[in-house]
């Protein structure tokens, strides 16, 4: 098609024997042959110009046109190195931000996971009426719902754990996933080598087996495919290796920190977490599992959730004293990824994200849009002269497009590497996106496709004003007037509205930095009823296989104090099961309403910094054989006695024996910062059949520098159970409020980006409406203006523009503010300190912008400028 | 390049250009000059081809398939491009001669009878 079917020397060659047939017929006529041959041409007319027209006229005129362009847009760019090291500098920064932003709300939000017919599968979750919220699935509902429903193909359930693996001498934690035997067959994924896990897995007595993943099996494994048939160790257990699951299937649920590295039948769960067994985890009164299926062909989503609805009904009319509140909801899975209740969260967040990243690029484009602008004003009598002698707008247009192209594709190629610097931030932030989610930011396909629309999305939006403004038919005034005689208002326009909308834009993203900000503040002003400094949290995972000894247990966790204690630089030590976490649990008082509880041991109160109010603390006098003693906080004191006059009592609970209540202890913060003060019970760890998790520890310096010993002395004083982690109790209290820490860091990290953004533009607009007003400047300098009045003049203007500016950023933010008062804590959407704040720094910012190109005005020489042109 | 207004000329003149060089070839095969003499012979030296207007032309009714083309040699021996009427371009000619006809006509009938010059 674009094939050129005639060549320009065959063209050339016509014309050629045209001429020669014509002299040879004046010759005829008794010309000379020279005669003849002028004659000849001059009747033809240009020659050169028919050729030119013939030319035009071939297919082939665009590509040539193009490749002139580009040629002609690069030398344009590289005589103005600056200017477009700036602009693909801005661009990819934007574009990288809304890349990886997009990518990690894809993931979230959008992406199917990898499965084969994906969109037949499902999440089931289980929903309690009388608490309105989402809960697992017990394990007999789950048959239930498997035998009586008809909608699925298959419908499965899993649980993850972090386990306890040894390969070798090594023992780590992961992740593993228990599945029923028709799990494999649902996600429709098959083995990599082996085979997957079947119905003969998941028997009663049926030796234990497991699969592993495939980046398991190749970090861990070397990817030796002898692997299959050897055993690994689970919680010391062997299990016989069966098959690989291919890298592509990491779990489908981004809830639980770690993807699953390692699956195993349901039912060898308990051989691997005796407690599990022992809590009998397969009764209906377990919520332990969350259910996944898939539909058979032609069933809809919502069929089937009314049939298992249908069937929830009537376990609730069965099984009244486990089911009466629960029903069940059916999501898609590609939209539950993560528990339902978390999506607003999640959505939120991405959109405040994505929304800020979006401000930065358009921010990045008006600054190019009102640079490249400029540049075509500055170019308007080469515009002008070219439109004159015949160029056509569209070809013009073409050409400055072109130009914006250009600098749009190195963008594109440095924004992937920015974005992917930035996936490696916002992954590092543990609650970027409102909570916890494990995301696989790689840079695949869809983000790709995505960043190159955006990225020529920009080159239309930065570009395609320009060029329309300066390649407006106004030939004329632009040829006759000298260069920097001011330019027509509607292009000032075009240029002050990019101003306004910039200084918006700006202040929009510093009202959002600024309440998170303020957020954290006042995070940090707050009384967490304990003293999380010098204090450090030990975690540890004792191995779940050696539970059973009751005689090990206690004295483990005896040893585990006294040798903490014993480290020199520990003031004091204790057992604590929970601190500043988002788990939950909770136990009825009779009489009372339900409260929530831990297990904390002997000094926990001391160490941690709670002031104990009356009565005692846990000491090593309660033995498991005494009678059991709690403590309960300020609040549930009051709640079980107006006068808090409640030592001595003995309360009966909803699980084991009725305690006596030996003490008060003061309220802390036990979730999160932003607490109300609530009841909450505290039972004797001692007490407990639990191994524990954490033991906390008060340092008397800083606590870091006692973290070493801690790990050298762990040997000795646990030997055999795996030290997790050690942080410190400010760490604790920063990750319950990560959530508001990442927005404010991804936030303000934009607003700074658009701060500056802003600022250069606002300098380049005010540098060229001075340069452009040079002569007019300098005729008034010339009649007596005055330095100062002639500063005033550009400040007034500029400030005109700044308050507009400011004026709809402010009114945006009050709308639009309201959106994130679900994130923020204890600030206002609308407060006015934050907004005072941002207009001041905005002030102040376009001031230090303005003031340089107002100087320049003011030192205007007049005599220089009038003897311009 | 051509400023727009010398491009309006050649528009207008463009179907009239055309209908000519067809009804030149209807006689026979013929190169570039001689359809340009022809023209200029049986107008009676009214109509003047402008040459750098013909060649382009010839190449348009070319691409539409209206005329061929193919080196020969000329009269006088010399190497020449002749032009023949295709299939197509004859069912063009008629179609376009009975418009140019009738616009003709509707553009005699808008001017009216010539005045006599005083």
């Amino acid at each position: 098609m674009f094939r050129r079917r005639r060549r320009d020397s065959d063209f050339a060659a016509e014309i050629q024997s045209h001429l020669e047939i014509a002299e040879d017929a004046l010759r005829e006529q008794g010309a000379s042959a020279q005669e003849a041959r002028a004659a000849a041409r001059r009747a033809f007319g240009n020659a050169t110009a028919a050729q030119e027209r013939f030319y035009e006229s071939r297919r082939w005129l665009w590509w040539d046109h193009l490749r002139q362009d580009m040629r002609f847009a690069a030398r344009a760019l590289a005589r103005s190195p600056g200017f477009a090291a700036a602009a693909i500098l801005t661009l990819s920064l934007g574009i990288g931000a809304n890349t990886a932003i997009f990518s990690a709300a894809d993931d979230a939000l959008l992406r199917p996971f990898p499965l084969p017919n994906a969109d037949e599968l499902v999440q089931v979750y289980s929903f309690d009426r009388s608490t309105n919220l989402f809960v697992s699935t017990s394990y007999p509902d789950y048959e239930d719902f498997r035998s009586r429903s008809r909608s699925f193909l298959q419908l499965s359930a899993y649980v993850r754990l972090p386990l306890n693996i040894t390969i070798g001498a090594d023992t780590g934690v992961f992740a593993v996933e228990g599945v029923t035997d028709n799990y494999f067959a649902m996600i429709e994924v098959p083995a990599l080598s082996g085979r997957t896990l079947g119905v003969e897995d998941d028997q009663p007595g049926a030796p234990p087996v497991a699969m592993i993943g495939e980046k398991f099996w190749r970090e861990r494994f070397h990817a030796n495919s002898a692997i299959v048939g050897k055993p690994i160790y689970i919680e010391d257990r062997p299990f016989r290796i069966v098959g690989i699951v291919p890298r592509r299937y990491a779990g489908i649920n981004l809830n639980w920190d770690e993807p699953p590295q390692i699956w195993i039948p349901i039912h060898a769960v308990p051989l691997v977490v005796p407690g599990f067994g022992a809590a009998d985890v397969f009764h209906r009164r377990v919520q332990f599992v969350p259910v996944a299926g898939r539909l058979r062909p032609g069933i809809s989503r919502a069929h089937a959730e009314a049939e298992l609805q249908a069937i929830a009904a009537a376990l609730a009319r069965s099984d009244p004293a486990t089911n009466r509140n629960l029903t069940a909801f059916v999501y898609d899975l590609s939209r539950s990824k993560f528990w339902p209740s978390w999506r607003g969260t999640v959505r939120l967040s991405l959109m405040v994200l994505m929304t800020a990243a979006g401000l930065v690029l358009l921010l990045g484009c008006a600054n190019i849009s009102n640079l490249l602008l400029q540049r075509a004003l500055d170019r308007g009598r080469e515009f002008a002269v070219r439109l004159a002698i015949g160029a056509r707008r569209s070809r013009l247009i073409g050409q400055l497009m072109i130009e914006s192209v250009l600098l749009v594709v190195p963008g594109f190629g440095l924004a992937l590497i920015v974005s992917q610097a930035l996936s490696h931030i916002l992954l590092s932030l543990p609650g970027a996106f409102g909570l916890g989610l494990t995301l696989d930011l790689s840079l695949e396909s869809r983000a790709l496709a995505f960043s190159a629309a955006i990225s020529l999305g920009a080159a239309l939006v930065f570009g395609l004003a320009p060029a329309l403004q300066a390649t407006r038919g106004d030939v004329w005034p632009s040829l006759k007037e000298p260069t920097g005689a001011p330019a027509p208002s509607r292009r000032a326009w075009t240029r002050h509205s990019l101003v306004v909308m910039q200084i918006a834009f700006c202040f929009i993203l510093l009202v959002g930095s600024g309440l998170f900000a303020r957020t954290l503040l006042k995070a940090s002003s707050i009384d967490l009823g304990f003293r999380p400094r010098n204090l450090l949290l030990v975690n540890y995972n004792f191995p779940q296989s050696q539970i059973p000894s009751a005689e090990r247990v206690r004295s483990f966790k005896q040893e585990i104090v006294r040798g903490l204690s014993g480290i020199p630089g520990i003031e004091s030590a204790a057992l604590a099961d929970s601190m500043l976490t988002s788990m939950r649990r909770a136990i009825s008082i009779a009489g009372a309403p339900a409260v929530q509880f831990s297990y904390v041991g002997p000094s926990f109160f001391p160490t941690a910094g709670i002031p104990v109010l009356r009565g005692r603390e846990f000491n090593p006098i309660d033995q498991p054989e005494s009678p059991r003693v709690a403590l309960v906080n300020h609040t549930l004191a009051r709640l079980l006695d107006p006068n808090g006059d409640v030592v001595g009592r003995v309360v009966k609970l909803s699980q084991g024996p009725p305690a006596q209540i030996v003490g008060v202890v003061g309220d802390s913060k036990y979730h999160s910062v932003w607490d109300l003060p609530r009841p909450y019970l505290y039972l004797d760890m001692l007490q407990f059949s639990s191994p524990g998790s954490t033991a906390i520890v008060r340092t008397r310096g800083r606590p870091e520098s006692v973290i070493p010993a801690i790990r050298r002395e762990w040997d000795r004083i646990a030997p055999g159970v795996p030290l997790l982690e050690i942080h410190t109790g400010e760490d604790q209290v920063n990750r319950s409020l990560a959530p508001q820490r990442a927005a404010a860091a991804l936030l303000a990290g934009f607003a700074l980006l658009a701060v500056v953004l802003a600022s250069v533009g606002l300098f380049a607009a005010m540098a060229y409406s001075v340069a452009q007003r040079t002569r007019e400047i300098g005729i008034r300098i010339a009649i007596g203006a005055q330095p100062q009045s002639v500063v005033r003049q550009v400040f007034s203007r500029a400030f005109g523009l700044i308050g507009i500016g400011i004026a709809l950023g402010a009114a945006i933010s009050l709308a639009a503010m309201r959106l994130l008062a679900s994130q923020i804590q204890g600030v206002a959407p609308n407060d006015p300190i934050t907004f005072s704040a941002v207009t001041l720094l905005v002030i102040a910012v376009s001031a230090a912008a303005v003031w340089a190109p107002a100087r320049r005005a003011a030192r205007i020489d007049p005599v220089k400028t009038l003897r311009w042109d | 390049m051509s400023t727009q207004a010398e491009r309006a000329r050649l528009a207008l003149l463009q179907g009239t250009l055309d209908l000519l060089i067809l009804r030149t070839l209807m006689l026979g095969r013929q190169h570039g000059q001689g359809i340009a003499r022809s023209i200029q012979e049986t107008s009676g030296d009214e109509l003047l081809v402008e040459h750098g207007a013909l060649y382009p032309a010839l190449q348009r009714l070319e691409d539409q398939g209206w005329i061929r083309a193919e080196w020969g040699i000329s009269e006088n021996n010399r190497r020449a491009r002749f032009y023949s009427l295709t299939g197509t371009g004859r069912k063009r000619l008629v179609n376009e001669t009975s418009r140019w006809r009738r616009l003709a006509a509707a553009i005699a009938r808008v001017l009216g009878p010539e005045e006599a010059r005083g």
